[in-house]
């Protein structure tokens, strides 16, 4: 059941140089349908836009970022509603309650100078009525923190006394203490340490399993998606280009790029030649004309350079946007 | 042909050992000193055209033994023989330019190494005019060539500035810029961490052709495994300041011993949806905590932790060819 789609959803930043505008098309064109319980991880590489992409996703969409096109609906009740139609008080409404965000720093979530307390208060505060604080603030905090296998006693200190990894457990926490529908987490792993990191995923999943909501995770790092995710998008240059369950992304890549995506990842105990793709990856100013990887595709043909493919499921479940698999061409 | 980098080798010999390495940092306010041991008796060698990786989480002390080595810090205790002579002892100006053309470093993040505002070949012709002070055309043919064995030319780099490369090719200029004094050991801290990972091969991949080739050595830190298996052939596991683990990179990879480096290769992340993990995990005390503690600094989180662990200093042992800090092999 679909929970959050996008339609043809096209996002640039608009930069004014000299009176001139110039479009940075770091979402083009990416539709999307993400279903209710699961786990779907967006991959690639930085600029690749898959950051812009989730911050559309959740809303977040200020100068020079513009949605120039296309939508993002959200399934609440039975009903999609269109992010970008709706007034900013009842977006306010929406975030966190029934979608909400995990940023990459969490040292930039927590106010440093005020215990976490205090923020897992304000934050309550700001979406339910607090009457009886026992009641309605301590009691259900102690017990979401208890379920998610945190100390009480994080509530007590200055972000700066926790260590990375448990101030990126109580950024978990403080996301998840509404109960929303839809995580949408950016890079929650990136900068941690590796046992670190097996904690903070640890944690995505009991959320996720206990919640039974979507959890929408990007990283670069093919690791944590072979993981967690249960669905794998790729994106390259702006545009998804590859979607899969995980187990075909990994064991049966399609798109040339994932391909060398995957094919480059070495593993302990395999010590044969890994190469990388050659070049590296397009400018979003000015991307090539036709597929974005022609340039470093070493099957590209004349096609390639004359057309952009489209995002076709080749087969059950699995879509790629390359000419080897169809000639269908995005309009 | 490139010429054999640092030409007054010795064949087959050590490039460096370091020998009982210690730094002991103050921390805290006036009143409340604490003494945090970042590195405690640290040994281990460097061969000719080895890469040795120096693997451990944030905090292990892995940067702190290189800028020692790099002499960007003064030890506490310990000694580091370089060709047989003592770093820390030397003390003509010559020696030490002699040492830091032969040592060159490179670092982890491409974007801070250069200057935005400074064109990126400024960097290779100062190198050359600091260590080798040759004329404007026998250097330009000796950066050409370092900048040939990273697979780019003097063309691609003259006049442009750092923004108009990608991360990947600002770090293989690092590396050429680092090549220009034709070194006999690199020190590369996590130089593949901010690249991108369809461009990381291509370094790692590097660092393996510059040894075969041209007979360089690598102290190559960092806190990834899977590339550290892959590019090295050696392998020093550090915990808390401590080498706990170390040899030939397959034997401490494949088969750990140490109870610390079971734990963390089962905790990376393995690109293979078939083998996820299974078990859970327990996190530890804070970093400062665990470098307090007395006797082996992993006891607290060891499933085999015994009484003795918790006492006494945990000394070396020989095992099947690797060195192991634990009690268990006792």
């Amino acid at each position: 059941m679909t929970i959050l789609n996008t339609e043809r959803l096209k996002a640039y930043y608009i930069i004014d140089v000299l009176g001139e505008k110039r479009y940075v098309k770091a979402v083009d064109n990416v539709n999307l349908e993400i279903n209710q319980n699961e786990i779907y991880g967006i991959a690639g590489e930085s600029g690749c836009g898959k950051t812009t992409l989730i911050k559309t996703l959740f809303g977040m969409v200020e100068p020079p970022l513009n949605v120039t096109d296309g939508k993002v609906n959200y399934k609440i009740g039975s009903e999609f509603v269109d992010i970008f139609s709706i007034d900013s008080k009842r977006m306010r409404e929406i975030r966190w309650e029934y979608v909400s965000y995990i940023p990459q720093g969490s040292m930039s979530v927590l106010n440093p100078v005020q215990k976490v307390r205090y923020t897992f208060e304000h934050f309550i505060k700001a979406h339910r009525k607090i009457k009886n604080r026992d009641e309605d603030f301590i009691k259900p905090v102690e017990s979401h923190l208890a379920a998610l296998g945190l100390p009480i006693q994080v509530l007590d200190s200055y972000p700066h006394q926790l260590s990375g990894g448990m101030r990126q457990r109580v950024t978990v926490a403080l996301a998840t203490v509404l109960q929303p529908k839809i995580i949408i987490a950016d890079e929650p792993t990136t900068a941690l340490d590796v046992v670190m990191q097996r904690g903070v995923i640890q944690l995505l999943k009991d959320v996720q399993s206990s919640l039974k909501n979507t959890i929408i995770l990007v990283t670069h790092d093919m690791g944590i998606h072979a993981n967690i995710a249960d669905r794998i998008g790729i994106m390259y240059a702006g545009k998804m280009i590859e979607e899969a369950s995980a187990e075909e992304i990994f064991e049966n890549p399609m798109h040339p790029y994932t391909q060398y995506l995957i094919g480059s990842l070495p593993k302990i105990g395999d010590k044969s030649y890994k190469t990388s793709a050659p070049g590296s990856p397009p400018s979003l100013m000015n991307p090539p004309e036709g597929c974005r990887f022609y340039p470093r595709c070493n099957r590209a043909t004349d096609d390639c350079k004359a057309a952009i493919p489209k995002l076709i499921e080749i087969e059950p479940g699995h879509k790629v946007a390359c000419f080897l698999y169809s000639g269908v061409i995005e309009e | 042909m490139f010429p054999v980098f640092g030409g007054d080798r010795r064949m087959n010999g050590k490039l460096i050992e370091v020998n009982g390495l210690s730094k002991v940092f103050r921390v805290g306010s006036l009143f409340s000193r604490i003494r945090l041991t970042a590195v405690d008796n640290v040994s281990f060698d460097i061969n000719e055209a080895e890469i040795y990786t120096l693997a451990g989480e944030s905090g292990s002390g892995k940067t702190t033994v290189s800028k020692i080595i790099l002499g960007l810090l003064e030890p506490s205790e310990g000694k580091i023989l370089y060709k047989g002579k003592d770093t820390t002892a030397m003390k003509s100006e010559k020696e030490k330019k002699e040492f830091r053309k032969d040592v060159q470093a490179i670092f982890q993040n491409p974007f801070e190494t250069f200057n935005p505002l400074r064109m990126v070949e400024n960097y290779l012709y100062e190198t050359q005019r600091n260590f080798i002070g040759a004329g404007e055309k026998e250097g330009s043919e000796r950066i050409e060539q370092a900048l040939n064995a990273v697979g780019l030319t003097l063309d691609d780099v003259k006049d442009k500035y750092p923004g108009e490369f990608s991360g990947g090719q600002l770090q293989r200029i690092s590396i050429a810029r680092a090549l220009v004094t034709q070194p006999s050991l690199l020190i590369a801290d996590e130089p593949v961490s901010m690249v991108d990972a369809s461009l990381r091969m291509a370094i790692v991949n590097l660092f393996k052709e510059l040894k075969e080739k041209y007979g360089l050595s690598v102290l190559y830190i960092t806190h990834d495994l899977a590339t550290a298996y892959y590019v090295s052939d050696k392998i020093a596991i550090m915990f808390r300041g401590n080498i706990v683990e170390k040899g030939n990179v397959e034997k401490v990879l494949e088969e750990p011993k140490h109870p610390y480096t079971r734990m963390l290769k089962e905790s990376i992340a393995q690109p293979d949806p078939r083998s996820k993990w299974n078990t859970r995990v327990d996190l530890h005390l804070t970093e400062r905590e665990e470098y307090l503690l007395k006797g082996c600094k992993f006891a607290g989180r060891c499933p085999h932790a015994m009484d003795a662990c918790r006492k006494e200093n945990v000394p070396d042992f020989e095992v099947d060819g690797t060195t192991v800090k634990c009690l268990l092999y006792r």
